[in-house]
């Protein structure tokens, strides 16, 4: 999909690790941050993925302009990237690319979790 | 709601955003999610700054809460926070009274730095609120214009609208540009403005004040002090 660069890596390790370091490189505020994103964006999201299938143009920019936010600020990079581009074009998008978005959102959102997860939560770093 | 602390007020729908410039500043930062809530707390708010989002949900906007803010406010510094990549956007956030923006994602060097850069300059501000300035000595915070003993009284508004015309006095302040940091996103009538100005003229007419405020047609309007012939071109 032409909206959607998929070379770009999932997370900005430079930016996580800038996070991380805020205190001391604990990773107890990095830990909270990432916890609350869990707690916060699944609504957003199922939100987000409501009003396009409800092709309501002002809904969706509006959640993708609220999930790209959180996910900008925890280096989220490729989904940050992908809602930025939902934002700025979601009506110039193909009917193809409409159709396909919801599952590319999914598997986004649901990547980027994972990795986040995997390699920047303490009690994964621990182990 | 702690009072005797230093603190931020953060407006924003992201959870985590409070919470990074928590841990960027050092100092708690008060969450607020709407505009509604942050102005019930208002009297009990003395913050070091105010991080504002633009976007709060689909029918609020951050920057309708400026000039009200600004008015609560008038030497607290207000940063915008913004993801919207839409540079009017942020233009229009500093017409009306925000002090500096940044964008997300936030880079905790570039929040640390803009906050204490705005923190000094309101700091300052604030010490010189007494201007004395041609003939008069105007003070904002008390909303007084004073002359040779003989002091005049102007409305919250008015003064805001004096405060602006100074700072950009001997220069051609738009009509837009005033109304927009007056009453924000609202429309008000171009006679409406002209009522303010009006009253402000009588307020410096009072003392004796030689300060003129100029309409100049299609342009906007400018206030000076002395020969304005030699300073509006």
């Amino acid at each position: 999909m032409s909206y959607f660069d998929s070379k770009l890596p999932v997370l900005d390790l430079e930016m996580l690790a800038t996070l991380r370091s805020l205190d001391e490189d604990k990773g107890f505020f990095l830990n909270e941050l990432i916890e609350l994103y869990r707690l916060d964006s699944p609504v957003i999201f199922e939100n987000l993925l409501k009003a396009h299938a409800e092709a309501s143009v002002k809904h969706v920019v509006f959640y993708a302009h609220r999930l790209k936010g959180m996910s900008s600020n925890l280096g989220i990079l490729r989904f940050y990237r992908l809602l930025e581009s939902i934002e700025k074009s979601y009506t110039q998008l193909s009917p193809r690319e409409l159709l396909e978005m919801e599952d590319l959102l999914r598997q986004e959102y649901e990547l980027a979790l994972a990795q986040l997860v995997q390699d920047w939560c303490i009690q994964n770093l621990a182990s | 709601m702690e009072t005797n602390s230093r603190y931020t007020v953060t407006l924003d729908d992201d959870s985590t955003v409070p919470k990074i410039i928590a841990q960027v500043t050092g100092i708690p930062s008060h969450a607020f999610q709407n505009g509604d809530a942050l102005l019930k707390k208002a009297e009990s708010l003395d913050p070091v700054a105010f991080f504002l989002d633009i976007h709060l949900d689909t029918h609020t906007n951050g920057l309708d809460l400026l000039p009200e803010l600004r008015r609560r406010w008038p030497f607290h510094p207000i940063l915008v926070v913004t993801g919207d990549p839409k540079d009017e956007l942020i233009g229009q956030a500093l017409a009306m009274g925000a002090n500096d923006f940044i964008r997300k994602p936030i880079n905790p060097t570039e929040l640390i730095g803009r906050m204490h850069a705005r923190v000094l300059e309101m700091a300052a501000r604030k010490k010189i609120d007494v201007l004395e300035i041609g003939d008069i000595c105007f003070s904002p915070s008390q909303a007084t214009i004073t002359k040779n003993g003989k002091i005049t009284y102007l409305p919250k508004l008015e003064t805001q609208l004096f405060a602006i015309l100074i700072e950009q006095r001997d220069m051609i302040s738009s009509r837009e540009e005033l109304k927009q940091r007056l009453w924000g996103r609202i429309a008000v009538s171009e006679n409406t403005l002209d009522r303010k100005i009006s009253d402000i003229r009588k307020a410096l007419s009072e003392i004796g004040s030689t300060c003129v405020i100029q309409s100049h047609y299609r342009k906007g309007i400018s206030l000076s002090f002395g020969n304005i012939d030699k300073k509006i071109s």
